[in-house]
């Protein structure tokens, strides 16, 4: 019983010691940052080598600083925005609303994760219950659609007293290759969903590894990406991780798009990715890895995120989103090295693109004075200088040209009091607003949403070169075609 | 004779060899949780299994990113402040939640389990072994299947206190359902089937012949169970109990989709905070996990004499 006593008092102690304890300093883990540029230049920013540890958010959770006037009306919004400076960052625009609207009464609250918040939404639909705004991935938002629940935004966004002006929407406005709007989730002419902001998928690459096989840039084309693989493949050292988020669906859908290629039919019903660029994205992914230019990561989880960071992996596809945690990894190393992000290469046929993805807002049926609000609440959100607060926060680039240009003429120590972490890694962040007008969307219906697995299915018969009950044809050219098959099946089996 | 002390040293140390690697096995996931708990981020990210040095600041950390990156503060002249978002810290918040839910739970279940267990195994009404195999059946149903139907009834259902002022017509009265309430983390666990079945194998080993002496002396059911069952029955009711209560402590899905304000939400979602779209801080998320399995050891250390008696005499094995 004795030595029992002394065991919970000592954990007792350590809690109380980690929870009241001022944070101590750690022993410095990597030199200071020496090569960060002192001036940031026009065209391509230099990257930065980094900090020793991740800077601590700076925000607070609060409780509401406003509260309701009596008969306000109430409006719900679930977000996903789970770190705790995003979570501070919800609170204050609900705080800001409230106090200009008192007919209105915003409550924010996190409900976790897209797939929390989805789950969470379908038990709410069930009970009749579901809240005025949510957010979501797109796809979600169309899912929600098809349960009949959402409000399409079309007459508020064009509603001449409370609408968006139109200089707003002359900002907003980014036409898509494939002829949607980057920041409107549209289908069928209806607007569901908006977006204050998007990330996108970009090709980071380890800029010192590069220059130590005499690459002063990155590759532009798929060729030069190639020899880039040659040069630099040797020891530990080499090209793309496979069995990693680098080798998957919206990546691939990068690869064809930029090989001139098209991934899916003009109307978004068919899987056209067995064209030349499509067949070709494949070869090629079988080439690095025949070639062993492309291995499979030292780590299962995000393991190409682990290689790229340890600075054995010269190239990864990845989110802008993940900037922060690039950095984190590298700034820890004992020699930080130089890295920084670029457009997925292009074939011959083909241009420089990157692909967008993130989060939408969708506002649900409910009453006409309950959307009114909720709706203001969106469109309080898409004020500029809270949309370069969102963009800041979320390490996504917000929805208008305006917000975007306020960022990229910040320097780090602004950008500092609103997010730590972004300022860590602000080259390659305004480095990615520069991306804007390479972007391209994939088709974002819950019907596409369902056939990611087997594109995935696919990329992995490829580079193992092994058949599977889920997938039959390793070969490029049968895989491209089994991989189209069976999604269009799907495609067609979708809602009937 | 010793060949035989020879072959009895050589099974004993196969058998000891063998439960050292169960037990080893056992253990892994707890050191590694524990050890990448004092790692860097760096150190999470190559799987290193020993940090280079100890980071005791992740728990620190850790605890102030569930506070909203604020250190918490604890002030001896109004203490129960430490419970709010503005002036306190939440991770002790979220504790106090997961106790009430886990205690409101444990009582519960041992009130319904005690009582359902007794009718299944000592009264006798008809149709009570079609009545138990129908309970028994419900088990089968996996728990993902009533989760909505569940959420549905949470939003249905009025506040004891909200129906009652709508009902007298009180100033400012509006109905108010269970969502965002301790009822919606409490009440639709307050009787389950395992305890039950645990409680009715258990009374069925007390021997008739106290209940026959019992009945000589005047005694009804109630009485019985109360004064000879029950302290009886101690093992039963710490396993039931342990059990019940871990299930709370564990509880992910259902308080994530009762609950909306962090006032109301139990330990486990207020660990998924420091989870985010775009990564994870392995390291903090580690020393967070880490840190709320410390009562649950605790809880263990001074019950598991009674938890282990519990459960081998149910006849249970894990």
């Amino acid at each position: 019983m004795k030595s029992k006593m002394m065991f919970v008092l000592l954990l007792l102690a350590l809690v109380a010691l980690a929870a009241c304890a001022p944070a101590p300093t750690p022993a410095p883990t990597a030199a200071p940052p020496t090569k960060a540029p002192a001036v940031e230049p026009t065209k391509a920013p230099a990257p930065t080598t980094a900090a020793t540890k991740p800077p601590a958010p700076t925000a607070t959770l609060r409780p509401p600083a406003v509260t309701a006037a009596p008969g306000a009306i109430k409006i719900n919004v679930w977000h996903h925005f789970t770190a705790p400076e995003q979570v501070e960052m919800m609170q204050r625009f609900a705080d800001e609303f409230n106090a200009k609207n008192p007919q209105y009464y915003v409550t924010v609250t996190l409900q976790g994760s897209t797939a929390d918040i989805g789950k969470k939404v379908n038990a709410a639909i069930t009970a009749g219950a579901v809240p005025e705004i949510a957010t979501g991935n797109p796809g979600d938002v169309f899912d929600w659609n098809t349960a009949g629940v959402i409000a399409p935004l079309d007459d508020y966004i064009k509603d001449p007293k409370d609408g968006l002006s139109a200089d707003q929407l002359a900002e907003m406005s980014m036409k898509m290759p494939n002829g949607q709007e980057l920041f409107f989730d549209q289908i069928g002419g209806k607007t569901l969903g908006i977006s204050p902001g998007r990330s996108t998928a970009v090709m980071y690459y380890n800029i010192d590894m590069l220059k130590a096989a005499g690459f002063n840039e990155p590759p532009a084309t798929w060729d030069d990406f190639d020899k880039v693989c040659a040069a630099i493949t040797k020891g530990d050292n080499y090209c793309l991780a496979y069995n990693s988020p680098s080798v998957e669906t919206s990546n691939f859908a990068g690869w064809v798009v930029s090989r001139g290629g098209t991934y899916a039919s003009a109307d978004e019903k068919k899987a056209v990715f067995d064209d030349a660029a499509g067949v070709d994205s494949l070869k090629w992914l079988k080439n690095l890895v025949d070639k062993g230019y492309a291995k499979n990561p030292s780590t299962t989880s995000r393991g190409d995120q682990t290689d790229f960071g340890n600075g054995k992996l010269a190239f990864t596809f990845g989110s802008t989103a993940g900037l922060p945690f690039f950095q984190d990894i590298v700034g820890a190393l004992k020699q930080p090295f130089q890295w920084s992000i670029a457009p997925f290469p292009a074939g011959p046929k083909g241009k420089q693109v990157v692909n967008f993805f993130g989060p939408s807002m969708g506002m649900f049926k409910t009453t006409p004075e309950k959307q009114r609000g909720a709706w203001l609440f969106i469109k309080f959100m898409f004020q500029p200088q809270n949309l370069v607060e969102f963009g800041l926060r979320l390490s996504y680039f917000p929805a208008t040209k305006s917000a975007r240009d306020t960022i990229a003429g910040m320097d780090v120590d602004k950008v500092k009091g609103t997010n730590a972490r972004i300022a860590t890694v602000l080259p390659q962040f305004k480095k990615g607003l520069g991306f804007i007008p390479m972007g391209m969307r994939e088709p974002i219906s819950p019907a596409w949403q369902g056939v990611r697995g087997i594109i995935s299915n696919m990329l992995t018969a490829v580079y193992t070169g092994k058949t599977s009950p889920d997938f039959t044809a390793p070969d490029p050219e049968a895989a491209a075609k089994e991989g189209v098959q069976r999604v269009n099946k799907q495609l067609d089996a979708y809602g009937k | 004779m010793n060949r035989d002390k020879l072959k009895s040293q050589l099974t004993n140390l196969g058998i000891h060899a063998i439960l050292i690697s169960g037990a080893l096995f056992m253990v892994f996931p707890f050191a590694w949780m524990i050890l990448g708990s004092l790692q860097t981020f760096h150190e999470t990210t190559l799987g290193t299994f020993l940090p280079e040095q100890p980071m005791w600041s992740n728990y620190y950390d850790a605890i102030v990113a569930m506070n909203g990156a604020k250190p918490c503060v604890f002030d001896p002249a109004a203490p129960l402040d430490i419970l709010t978002r503005e002036k306190g810290c939440m991770i002790v918040r979220y504790f106090f939640n997961t106790m009430v839910m886990g205690l409101g739970t444990v009582l519960g279940v041992l009130t319904t389990g005690t009582l359902a267990g007794y009718a299944f195994a000592r009264m006798n009404f008809p149709g009570r072994e079609t009545l138990f195999k129908l309970l028994l059946a419900t088990m089968m149903i996996p728990g993902e299947l009533t989760l909505i139907p569940n959420y549905v009834f949470m939003v249905w259902f009025p506040t004891p206190e909200s129906w009652i002022a709508t009902a007298l017509n009180l100033p400012n009265a509006e109905p108010h359902n269970w969502i965002d309430t301790y009822y919606a983390l409490i009440i639709p666990w307050i009787a389950t089937v395992f305890s039950i079945f645990l409680f009715r194998q258990f009374f069925r080993g007390i021997p008739n012949e106290l209940f026959d002496a019992a009945l000589l002396d005047g005694a009804t059911h109630s009485r019985f169970l109360i004064s000879v069952v029950l302290p009886l029955s101690k093992p039963v009711l710490i396993t039931s109990a342990l059990l019940t209560f871990l299930g709370s402590w564990n509880a992910l899905m259902w308080p994530m989709l009762v609950t909306n304000s962090p006032e109301m939400r139990p330990i486990q979602v207020g660990l998924r905070s420091l989870i985010t779209e775009a990564g994870t801080q392995t390291q903090l998320l580690l020393a967070g996990a880490t840190v709320t399995i410390i009562p649950i050891i605790i809880l263990y250390l001074f019950l598991q004499r009674w938890f282990v008696e519990g459960i081998s005499n149910v006849g249970i094995r894990g």
